[in-house]
Order: structure tokens, then C-alpha cells, then sequence
């Protein structure tokens, strides 16, 4: 049996994490008093909660997506039960996990540069190939006596006939038999394939995108040299996983019969850390226009670029949970609220209150839930120097 | 006569309910070689999670220096066992008089011992601050004492706000023999 196969894979079993566990308790006033704004607030705890029920849900390992949070107090705290490795898109990230998780780290990036191979390599990670140049890259690095690990990226759209989404992910089953042929030919040992289908594609496509890649698989392994041993399926889990548990044991039995040879993952950022973190921003200034009144906060696009919901069709701003100090002057009729960052884009509008019973005073903080993930690490921080959101983490 | 007590404890979780800002450090990597020199420091396995950041390991040390400053009247100096001081600065309670900070305090527990001082404290640190660090979490605070023929240690730490994060490591006892009591604290590690 390959090292792969050797890794226990969790048994399957209903959820046992009871749902309140898996979000973070409300943010007192007091709590929020003592915290420097913008700031973000984590709870370390229910990030290990979600991953271990997540794990258990899908019945597979589950790998880690640092790229949804890269906080380096965050793997700190939790990293000892990121028990099936984490996957990492740049030297930079590298730079955060290496030392500090022996679990497997696996590099997945289409534009890998040779500084972030050669990092890659010697400190011991996994590789998902994306491409046939790629392939031939990492079969011309010298890797002396390590024998790195490899898993082939297919397209998700290329192996469905276009059923998913088309991205610019991964290869074709062609292209990956000719990277298995290169890589064959070098100290790299090719385990298995990965395939992802995109962010929340998983409640639409989950079951069928999992037939998509059996099929491959069947497909390829004839014609390439080395045991495909180890599936990765990607993930595309949506945050609110825990609501839909019982699609999720539906899910879990497909798997268990479709890869019952394989050694199958999956991988998961906004599913384990979106529900362990909030945004904390303070309103600074008030005013009326026209029918709205205007929160003007410390924080806005410049530090939680996503709150801005400037890449949806629609922007659909989340309302914040306010905290006062002060008694809210009660409006005789219903008021709309338009929080708004702290820079000089027109587009930095954060929050949005519909009918709500009193406009908020300067001093409040404004909390907006849900930002565990891909909040902080998704926003561009540079513009107007502004000042980025402070970190902070809850005791565990 | 001397006595010698034991306090020796492993912390189960972070000491302070109130949110604490990130303050893990990011490790120096300037040639691509460092990376494969890092990859040592991962532990395969972890027997005990990181619960405290650097801050407020600072800071437990410094309540317990404090605590047992006031309660017990110490003439010896309180020792303090750490490694590495890295992350942010020392805080004033271990840079002040009356406390020595040493990677290795049993040579000055040993002296200080013979000195004639009616109290001197060791305290020896194994909690871990990041995941690139051994230990067990534990906490060890040892009272060398000529005058106190019953345990004033647990006492004073039980009563002690912090106390709740820890859990005993084994039953301390009092003796008048300090190799034994030192040797002990060298096998939990």
C-alpha cells in the first residue's frame, strides 16, 4: 500500500457537532469596546469545529484552502487539526506553513514560477499539476533524493463536455497523459488526479461532478504508468454547508460507492472559515441625503473588499448588527441606512439597512458577520495608504 | 531545614477571555534554501495545541512573577526559565529587579539555595507560542524555602484568576530533598 492510501480516512458518520457550535458566538459590546477598528475578529475555535465537521460530513480527508484565510495566528492556533494537509498557492503562503505544519501542503498554483517550485520541492510539499509545461518543469528540477507527489489537474468543463462552467484550470484527459508520460520519467511520482468545479458549484454539481471524474479516471488510468491512488475532488463547498447536511449524506453515500478504490479529498476555505470571523468597523460621521441616512465608518472596501459586493450582478449588501453605547433615537418611521467606507470610491458602500428603527449614532460599531473568509485575504490593500484591519482572535 | 515545593501544571486553555490581536511572526526566509531548513521545525506530532500567542505568554509569566511577588515576602530572586524571547518585547515585569531570566535557571536555584535567602522562586516555562516550538504546555513554579513548613504555592496559584486554564500535571509534593523534585521536573519534559 502507497503512503497515500495509508492516510486513515474518517469513517462515515452522521455530523455530531451540534449547529450553534458552528458559528461564533455574538459580539458583545464589551468584547467589541476593546478592539482598534477596522478590525477583523476570529474565533479559532469554530474554525476547528467546522473543519472536523465538515470532515466528518463528507466522510473523506479534507484538505485546508489557505488562501480563504492566511492569517498566521489562525494556522498557529488551529493547524494541528488540519490533519489532511493544506493547499497553498504561493511562496508566500509557503512561507507561512512551512515549519509549522508537517502535515501534507500541497502547491497548486497555473503560473508556479521556478523560485516557488524549488521552495516547494525541498521543503517537501505535494504538487497539482496544471499543465503539460508545468509537468515538464517540475520533471527538470533536481530533486535529489526526494521523490516529490503529484496529482494531475483536469479541467472540470473539459471532462464534462461542457456540463460545468468553463474555466482556465487544469488539462484535458490528453494533456494529462502526456504530463503523467514526462513526469513518469523523473523522481516525481504521479498519485492521482484533481478537479475542480468552481467556487459554490458543489450544491448543483457536486454529485455529477464527482461521475465526471470516475470517468476520467477509468480513462486515464490505462494509459498512464503510475496507480492513480488519490482523488482530489476540490470542493466549491458553500459556507452554509451545515444547512444542507441532508444533501451532504446524500453526497457522502455517492462518493463511498464511486471511489470505494481510491483514496478520495476534498478541499474547503470558505465552508470551514466564512462563519469564524466578523468585521468590526466603527461609524465616524452621520448624515442625511435625501431619504437615506449615511454611516460614514473607519472601515470599508480598502480593508473587507467583498463587503463592497462589487463582483456580483447584483450588489447585495449585508445589514451589520450595530453596537451602541448610546441609546438609539428612536425615528417615528422606519429609516434606510447606507454604510459606507473610508475611502474615495463611489463604490465603497459596505452595509445596507432596509426599514430599520433608528439611525445609528457616530461611535457605534457596526459587526458584520460571515467574514471568515477570503474577506481580509481578498482585498487590495494599497489605495490611499489606508490603514489594513487589525486581526484579532478569540481564546480558545 | 529547607523545604521544597512544587507547582506544576499544563495550561488546557488560553488563560484571558478577552480577544487578543495577532501577533505570530512570520520566520526570516532569504535564500530558497531556508525553506527546506524550515521544514525541520514541523512537528509530525503535536501532543498539545498552541493556546497562547507571545503576548499573552508575556503576560501570564508576568501575572504569576506578580502574583507571588505580593503574596509570598521573597528575598531570592524569582528565576525565570524561558526560551527563545521572540515576537514582542519583553514586558517590564521580567526585566525588573528581583528577576533573572535564564534559558537554564537550575544553576542559579542551586546557588541562591546556599546563599541564606529564605525564598527563592523558579519558574519554568514549556508552553508553546507557535506550532515551530516543543513543548508541553506546562507551567512548573518551584518554591526552594527555609521557612514556610507547609505549602504556601498552592494556595496562592489556586486562588489565582489564570488558574482555571490550568490542570494538574501530577501530584506535587513537599520535600526536603530538591535533586528529586528538579529530576521530576526534567522528566516531564
Amino acid at each position: 500500500m502507497s503512503e497515500v492510501l495509508a492516510v486513515p480516512v474518517v469513517p462515515a458518520s452522521p455530523v455530531k457537532i451540534a449547529h450553534a457550535a458552528l458559528r461564533m458566538q455574538p459580539v458583545t459590546l464589551q468584547e467589541a469596546a476593546g478592539l482598534e477598528t477596522p478590525a477583523y475578529l476570529f474565533d479559532p475555535a469554530v474554525v476547528i469545529r467546522r473543519f472536523e465537521a465538515l470532515r466528518q460530513a463528507l466522510g473523506t480527508r479534507l484538505v485546508v484552502s489557505f488562501k480563504a484565510n492566511n492569517l498566521v495566528d489562525l494556522v498557529v492556533r488551529c493547524g494541528h487539526s488540519f490533519v489532511d494537509g493544506i493547499e497553498l498557492a504561493s511562496i508566500g503562503e509557503l512561507g507561512v506553513v512551512t515549519g509549522r505544519i508537517a502535515q501534507r501542503r500541497y502547491v497548486n498554483n497555473p503560473s508556479m514560477d521556478a523560485a516557488f517550485m524549488r521552495a516547494a520541492l525541498i521543503s517537501g510539499c505535494d504538487f497539482i499539476i496544471d499543465s503539460v509545461a508545468q509537468a515538464r518543469a517540475l520533471a527538470a528540477q533536481d530533486a535529489g533524493a526526494r521523490s516529490p507527489r503529484a496529482l494531475l489537474r483536469l479541467n472540470a468543463a473539459a471532462i464534462s463536455n461542457g456540463a460545468v462552467g468553463a474555466d482556465h484550470f487544469g488539462m484535458g484527459e490528453a494533456q494529462a497523459v502526456e504530463a503523467a508520460a514526462i513526469l513518469a520519467d523523473s523522481a516525481v511520482q504521479v498519485t492521482g488526479v484533481h478537479c475542480f468545479a468552481g467556487s459554490n458549484t458543489f450544491l448543483r454539481y457536486g454529485v455529477s461532478h464527482a461521475g465526471h471524474v470516475r470517468r476520467a479516471l477509468d480513462h486515464l488510468q490505462p494509459a498512464v504508468a503510475q496507480p492513480l491512488e488519490e482523488v482530489n475532488l476540490g470542493g466549491g463547498l458553500p459556507m452554509n454547508w451545515d444547512d444542507e447536511l441532508g444533501q451532504l449524506e446524500s453526497y457522502r453515500k455517492v462518493i463511498s460507492e464511486l471511489f470505494s478504490d481510491v483514496s478520495v479529498l476534498h478541499e474547503a476555505g470558505r465552508a470551514i472559515f466564512g462563519h469564524a470571523g466578523v468585521f468590526l468597523t466603527r461609524v465616524v460621521a452621520v448624515k442625511t441625503l435625501m431619504d437615506r441616512h449615511i454611516a460614514a465608518c473607519d472601515g470599508g472596501m480598502a480593508q473587507n473588499f467583498l463587503l463592497a459586493s462589487t463582483e456580483g450582478i447584483l450588489r447585495l449588501h449585508a445589514a451589520p448588527l450595530l453596537l451602541s453605547s448610546t441609546p438609539p433615537a428612536a425615528s417615528t418611521h422606519p429609516v434606510t441606512i447606507q454604510y459606507v467606507g473610508s475611502s474615495c470610491n463611489r463604490q465603497d458602500v459596505i452595509g445596507h439597512a432596509q426599514d430599520a428603527c433608528a439611525a445609528p449614532n457616530v461611535g457605534d460599531i457596526c459587526v458584520f458577520e460571515g467574514c471568515g473568509a477570503y474577506n481580509s485575504s481578498y482585498t487590495v490593500r494599497d489605495f490611499l495608504m489606508l490603514p489594513a484591519a487589525r486581526s484579532y482572535l478569540r481564546a480558545v | 531545614m529547607s523545604y521544597l515545593y512544587t507547582w506544576a501544571q499544563r495550561l488546557v486553555h488560553t488563560p484571558y477571555p478577552d480577544p487578543v490581536e495577532a501577533d505570530a511572526v512570520l520566520m526570516p526566509y532569504r535564500t530558497l534554501t531556508d525553506y527546506q531548513a524550515a521544514e525541520a521545525f514541523a512537528l509530525s506530532a503535536l501532543p498539545q495545541p498552541v493556546l497562547v500567542g507571545y503576548f499573552q505568554y508575556y503576560r501570564l509569566l508576568t501575572d504569576v512573577i506578580s502574583l507571588l511577588q505580593t503574596s509570598l515576602a521573597i528575598d531570592g530572586p524569582v528565576l525565570v526559565e524561558i526560551s527563545r524571547p521572540l515576537g514582542v518585547a519583553l514586558p517590564i515585569g521580567l526585566m525588573s529587579e528581583g528577576v533573572l531570566v535564564s534559558d537554564d535557571t537550575d544553576p542559579q536555584a542551586r546557588w541562591w539555595s546556599h546563599a541564606g535567602v529564605d525564598r527563592v522562586v523558579q519558574i519554568r516555562s514549556r508552553i508553546r507560542r507557535d506550532l515551530h516550538e516543543f513543548g508541553d504546555n506546562s507551567l512548573t513554579v518551584v518554591l526552594h524555602s527555609r521557612v514556610d513548613a507547609s505549602d504556601p504555592l498552592h494556595d496562592i496559584l489556586r486562588r489565582a484568576p489564570f488558574a482555571c486554564a490550568f490542570r494538574p500535571l501530577h501530584h506535587a509534593a513537599a520535600t526536603t530533598e530538591p535533586s528529586a523534585a528538579i529530576h521530576a521536573m526534567e522528566c516531564m519534559q
